[in-house]
């Protein structure tokens, strides 16, 4: 991940007159929430509330000026280093924006400022916007803006963007700030030590320096190599001479005389008047993150999330099959009318169309359900709270905290889940992480999971049947969960073996959730986005099914002959060939294993409702299955290899195929591990 | 004495930080810095990490990092203060 990939995805203005406006802010500050409210639905999708993990962009107009807004990471510092905050960094260097807007949180404004300082550093264009005025305010807590922008020499807006407040004034901002020429922002202030230092360095910078000479200066002192490697891959010049030749100074130094610049900023322009005992804010916390509630309320509210996304689903889901079902031979019928031969009707109809209309009556509801309640509890601030609770854990098995974070959006989609490993700072323990992701089932596994376990352990229809199939449900998620815990074990212990690095993570305060714009959200971003993906995949995959179905081979099928030839080893596992088949034939899309083992068992025979479940169990009861090889089919999706998309990720953020090709071995052993110890423990007491 | 043999809910200051590097900047950049105050808040369910508050923020860190953070009582007589 170097600067091209950031500013290859800039977006061209198309007229001189359009602003680029970077939008950089801490975590938590809202700042994707003023995204999407300046932004509206015009943005490119794929951003993950919350946790913006790649530059999402997004444009709009204000007074007849197009402005097109970068939504950057949210980082505490341009000075840490972790991946995420080098994306934000080289967009804000090298990405060409007019203006910078920084959001700042109005209640830890002191502490916010300084990524401020650090961007006024780079550039003076800079708006500030104090966001979270009305939570401030509820604090106590109120910032004199005024003041604080004749103190930093920039316009500083407060606003709340949940209601929108202040939105007009960010933009008039923006396009003043845009036009004006003349501005000398407030920069940090050094001790006299390094100021010395920096005043010597600037005058000995090449003339035609690309980048505020100052912060140049700062670059060369604290010896940032990856600094200089991007500036001489931009601009060609070498930066790393001039820093071989002079003292290095010091961290603590340059973050200190950000601090006390921020401090000073902020001085006399915060005022306090407590309204009740601040230590209240903690009583939700001091339950949720306890020795006896903490974990059973997390399994607790996740056995709920499963619960609900199960029962909601049940009846969209059959309704939808049972609506595909009924239109598939009127438009095999269609087909034939319009002179299709009967092989191209039969390959569309019961090859392409079955799977398709599979994923989407299986995957839709359940995804439909999940997504926005899973983004519920993330924007409710609760996904910190997990992190803060399963850290022992991680620092048993020497990894980040923060990987319980990327585990859960591994819960979403694995690949969002690696490309979110960027949140951690140490390579070592980002590897873990990106390495153990796919542990973790994502949405294109759940259906699967969901259908077996509702048909081989809870029995279908039964009045329990949902809420057993949340719990069975729950456990092989502590399975994975457990799993993740000591593969990362594993690794820590012997291909990456290290000492953790440091720790930090804020609990930022439980916020009430926009219900309706998370749901609007979350069905546009996610669900449409995965499906849309899944569609994709199984299109292809399913012209390639229904001819390895449908071509014989001497008197077998090939999907037959190929399945055969894997079933000594399936047998092993206590799967057989064409379950095997079917992972590898998923490896574009995990939603379509299941489809594929139905249609390899079905095929030759006319299958009438492929969506009832009743049908589905009596077809694969009728080919050997029981409850072992359904118990396996369950373990073997959770643990193998990663979707394509995931693979060629991990492929992209670790730059190796070495990596990618362990990714790929490690749940695959685990998973067949486990099945041949099941398969071996049935087979001796059953 | 180190941050981590701090009582619940009682003031101290920060005296010094003795991380080194970029850990050092991740801490500083958490406004954990000498002479802020700071505020020993609850532990995770298994004792480890710890929430502190800080400049009106809550973060976690480990025992491991908050024995590496020198601190000195401030005594009580420092009232609630943003």
């Amino acid at each position: 991940m170097g600067i091209n990939s950031i500013t290859e995805k800039t977006l061209n203005k198309e007229r001189p007159s359009d602003i680029v406006v970077a939008l950089s802010g801490n975590p938590n500050v809202g700042k994707s929430t003023l995204f999407n409210a300046l932004t509206g639905l015009n943005q490119h999708t794929g951003n993950w509330t919350g946790k913006t993990v790649e530059t999402a962009r997004g444009s709009f107009l204000h007074n007849g000026r197009r402005i097109i807004l970068v939504d950057l990471p949210g980082s505490y510092s341009l000075l840490s280093h972790s991946d995420e905050e080098r994306v934000a960094e080289s967009f804000i260097l090298f990405g060409g924006a007019d203006v910078n807007l920084v959001v700042c949180d109005a209640v830890a404004l002191e502490r916010n400022l300084n990524l401020l300082l650090q961007i006024t550093e780079i550039s003076p264009k800079t708006v500030l916007c104090v966001n979270l005025i009305d939570e401030a305010a509820k604090k106590g807590i109120k910032i004199d803006t005024e003041k604080l922008s004749r103190r930093l020499n920039i316009p500083v807006i407060p606003t709340t963007a949940r209601s929108g407040e202040g939105l007009k004034d960010v933009c008039d901002a923006i396009i003043e700030a845009a036009d004006s020429n003349n501005s000398t922002a407030k920069v940090p202030q050094y001790d006299s030590h390094t100021e010395k230092h920096i005043a010597e360095i600037t005058n000995i910078l090449p003339k035609d320096l690309q980048v505020s000479p100052r912060f140049a200066a700062i670059k060369i002192l604290s010896k940032d190599t990856v600094f200089f490697t991007n500036y001489q891959k931009k601009y060609g010049a070498d930066l790393s001479v001039l820093a071989n030749s002079c003292d290095t100074i010091g961290a603590e130094k340059i973050v200190g005389g950000i601090i006390k610049t921020a401090e000073k900023s902020a001085e006399g322009c915060i005022s306090y008047t407590p309204k009740k005992r601040r230590f209240d804010d903690h009583s939700a916390d001091r339950i949720i993150t306890s020795k006896i509630f903490g974990i059973p309320l997390m399994i607790l509210l996740f056995g709920i999330i499963f619960w609900i996304t199960i029962s909601g689903a049940n009846y969209p889901s059959n309704m939808l099959s049972s609506f595909f079902g009924s239109i598939e031979m009127p438009f095999y019928e269609f087909l034939k009318s319009i002179g299709a031969p009967s092989f191209i009707c039969e390959l569309l109809v019961f090859g392409v169309y079955r799977v398709v209309t599979w994923i989407v009556s299986v995957m839709l509801p359940p995804m439909a359900i999940f997504f926005p309640l899973f983004t519920l509890l993330e924007d409710l601030g609760y996904l910190p709270r997990l992190a803060f609770n399963l850290d022992k854990g991680f620092q048993k098995c020497r990894t980040c905290g923060k990987q319980a974070l990327t585990m859960c959006m591994g819960f979403g989609c694995n690949a969002a889940g690696v490309v979110g490993c960027r949140i951690i700072d140490s390579p070592r323990e980002k590897l873990i992480a990106i390495l153990t992701n796919s542990f973790v089932p994502c949405n294109g596994r759940f259906p699967t999971i969901i259908t077996l376990i509702t048909i081989f352990f809870v029995g279908i229809g039964s009045v329990f049947s949902n809420f057993g199939a949340a719990l069975i449900l729950c456990f092989f998620i502590i399975l994975s969960v457990l799993l993740t815990f000591l593969a990362s074990k594993i690794l820590s212990a012997t291909l990456l073996s290290g000492v953790p690095s440091s720790f930090t993570l804020e609990l930022p305060p439980y916020r009430r959730p926009q219900i309706l714009k998370v749901i609007v959200r979350s069905v546009l971003d996610r669900t449409l986005f995965v499906l849309g993906r899944a569609i994709i995949a199984a299109i292809p995959a399913g012209f390639i099914i229904w001819f390895a179905a449908n071509i014989n081979l001497g008197d077998v099928s090939l999907l037959q002959y190929a399945a055969n030839l894997l079933d000594p080893f399936a047998k092993v596992l206590g799967l057989d060939g064409v379950i095997l088949i079917a992972f590898i034939l998923g490896l574009p899309a995990n939603e379509i294993v299941l489809p594929i083992i139905i249609m390899a068992y079905s095929s030759g025979s006319a299958l009438s409702d492929t969506g009832s479940l009743t049908v589905i169990k009596d077809l694969l009861v009728l080919n050997g299955w029981n409850i072992l090889t359904a118990t396996n089919v369950i373990v073997f999706s959770l643990f193998h290899w990663p979707c394509a998309t995931t693979l060629l990720t991990i492929k992209k953020e670790t730059g190796s195929v070495k990596w990618m090709i362990l990714s790929a071995l490690l749940p695959t052993a685990f998973g067949m591990i486990i099945c041949a110890v099941n398969n071996l423990i049935f087979s001796l007491f059953i | 004495m180190i941050l981590s043999d701090t009582l619940p809910y009682k003031h101290y200051i920060v005296n010094k930080v003795t991380h080194k590097d970029n850990e050092l900047r991740r801490i500083l950049d958490m406004g954990i810095i000498s002479g802020t105050k700071i505020v020993k808040l609850f532990s995770s369910p298994f004792g480890d990490p710890t929430a502190y508050e800080i400049k009106n923020s809550v973060i976690a860190l480990r025992k491991t990092d908050s024995d590496k953070i020198f601190v000195e009582d401030a005594g009580d007589n420092i009232g609630p203060q943003p």
